[in-house]
């Protein structure tokens, strides 16, 4: 495993040679081997059960692989102990299909998850959730609602503002618009895009072919958990 | 307050909130164990102030030899101020001494009166300085045996001896107590956290996924058993102070008149303290034991 100088300082996340077997000798990822760059807005696509969801798990070491290496912002993560991994999530945003928000708190302490966690001080969360809110298009009314009070578009926005809530240099999106219609699907995605473009490193899982098509981004194609094209 | 702290704390009672039945019905549980334990404490702290009363009333009583002078029964006092432990010390003549048993037994001396003084010996009361123990009384008193002229020592330290030695077994008790009421804390508490950790087994999830460490995880759980044990021990201690009000009002004026005047006070504040401690570290242990086996 080695890199020149230009790809290490070039990529975020790379896989070499990856493989995933889940319990009952089910090979979710095969051999995967790929770069993404810093900056870099990229789609993992292919159908239910390719091993999208696994692929962007990997990543944040929701999941270990049996072999292979990963290296995440120069970190090869494989090596991580358990108790190092809070450090590599902390600089990774994750936005999920089923949002993942908190039911018995409010908009505001959704949004705040990560950086309650880093012990950050209330005082100051305030003015970094108003100026997120501008970003994901949300109106601050919202703030002390619970989040099952907003449409699903809105909790999507939530779940992206929280995820960018302590500026992670890289955001998984794994089927973020998969719960929503088409023309909400175009407001996340554009979203997403807006996200990349301030300089967020952006990878979304999607079985959505007319999304790829639409953002003329990189895709990284995957078949039974081989990647067949990217 | 730190905003970790903070933070721990608003989860905890969030927790709290969530599982309210579940919470409220351990709470009690261990509220009824404590007031149990409570009470325990509160009798051998008065057993305790009970014995202190009592041995700073009791007395040695030498019986003197007949027809002692003026100046034996003097020299024999001297010498009883220089054994030490001694504060005061009163002479009873043997005519004083006959008045009294007839004054204090009544009926049961009717006829007695006309008996020669001199058949009742005259004696030394000695009053003892600060709480005596028992040893202590033993040792004057063997001391005293040997002064010339003193026919018989007698005290109450009998009594004093067999006071204590049980209260030291109650004490004894207490701790085996506490052991065995902290242990049924920690198992209570236990089940309890660890209902709330699976029905929080998805924020658990997502605090981990947003790079949440396992402590910051699993502290407001701790702290949550915590929590329920110190609220079950602070419940425990309102029911139990409202119940000595109610006995203090009523029935301890009664009570009091056949234990000689000693006072019924309720738990002295370090006995609250070891209380409300019990409780929350029990609860809190019951927190780490049940997260520890959960393995999630």
């Amino acid at each position: 495993m080695y890199l020149s100088e230009e790809e290490a300082t070039e990529s975020i996340i790379r896989f070499f040679s990856v493989t995933k077997i889940y319990p009952g000798g089910i090979e979710a990822i095969k051999g995967a081997s790929f770069s993404i760059k810093k900056g870099e807005f990229v789609f993992v696509t292919g159908p239910s059960g390719a091993g999208k969801t696994t692929l962007l798990k990997l990543m944040i070491l929701a999941e270990k692989p049996e072999r292979g290496e990963i290296l995440v912002d120069g970190t090869n993560i494989t090596r991580l102990r358990r108790s190092q991994i809070y450090r590599l999530r902390r600089k990774v945003g994750f936005v999920f299909q089923d949002f993942k928000l908190l039911k018995d708190r409010t908009v505001f302490e959704n949004i705040c998850l990560p950086l309650e966690v880093i012990g950050y001080p209330l005082t100051k969360m305030e003015k970094r959730v108003r100026r997120l809110l501008k970003l994901v298009s949300l109106d601050e009314k919202v703030l002390d609602l619970p989040p099952l009070y907003l449409s699903g578009g809105e909790q999507q926005r939530v779940a992206i503002a929280r995820a960018l809530i302590n500026n992670p240099s890289i955001l998984l999106a794994d089927e973020p618009t998969g719960n929503l219609d088409p023309a909400l699907t175009i407001e996340i995605m554009d979203l997403l895009v807006k996200v990349n473009q301030v300089g967020t490193t952006v990878v979304v899982a999607t079985h959505d072919d007319s999304l790829v098509d639409r953002y003329g981004r990189r895709a990284i194609v995957l078949r039974r958990g081989e990647i067949v094209a990217q | 307050m730190s905003p970790r702290l903070t933070s721990h704390l608003r989860r905890a009672l969030r927790n709290v909130k969530g599982e309210a039945v579940g919470v409220a019905l351990s709470t009690g549980t261990i509220a009824l164990i404590f007031f149990i334990f409570s009470t325990f404490l509160l009798g051998v702290e008065n057993l305790e102030g009970m014995l202190k009363f009592w041995s700073k009333k009791i007395q040695i009583i030498c019986y003197l030899e007949s027809g002692l002078s003026e100046g034996e029964i003097k020299r024999i006092e001297k010498r009883l101020l220089g054994i030490g432990g001694i504060k005061e010390i009163r002479y009873v003549s043997s005519a004083e001494s006959k008045k009294m048993l007839v004054r204090d037994l009544g009926d049961l001396m009717r006829g007695m009166e006309r008996l020669e003084d001199k058949l009742f010996p005259a004696t030394l009361e000695l009053g003892l300085e600060g709480d005596a123990s028992y040893e202590e009384i033993e040792a004057i008193a063997r001391k005293i045996e040997r002064i010339k002229g003193i026919t018989e020592v007698q005290h109450g330290g009998v009594w004093l001896k067999k006071l204590t030695l049980f209260l030291k077994v109650m004490k004894a008790a207490a701790l085996v107590f506490g052991a065995v009421l902290a242990g049924i804390t920690i198992s209570i508490t236990a089940t309890t956290v660890h209902l709330t950790f699976y029905h929080r087994l998805e924020e658990v999830e997502i605090m981990r996924l947003i790079g949440a460490t396992e402590d910051f995880i699993r502290f407001p759980f701790y702290l949550e058993g915590g929590l329920q044990g110190l609220s079950g021990a602070g419940l425990s201690l309102i029911v139990l102070f409202l119940t000595h009000w109610v006995f203090s009002q009523n029935w301890a004026p009664q009570i009091r008149f056949y234990f000689g005047g000693v006072r019924f006070e309720f738990l002295s504040p370090l006995a609250v303290l070891i209380v409300l401690t019990l409780g929350f570290f029990s609860g809190f242990m019951g927190g780490v034991i049940s997260l520890a086996r959960s393995r999630v």
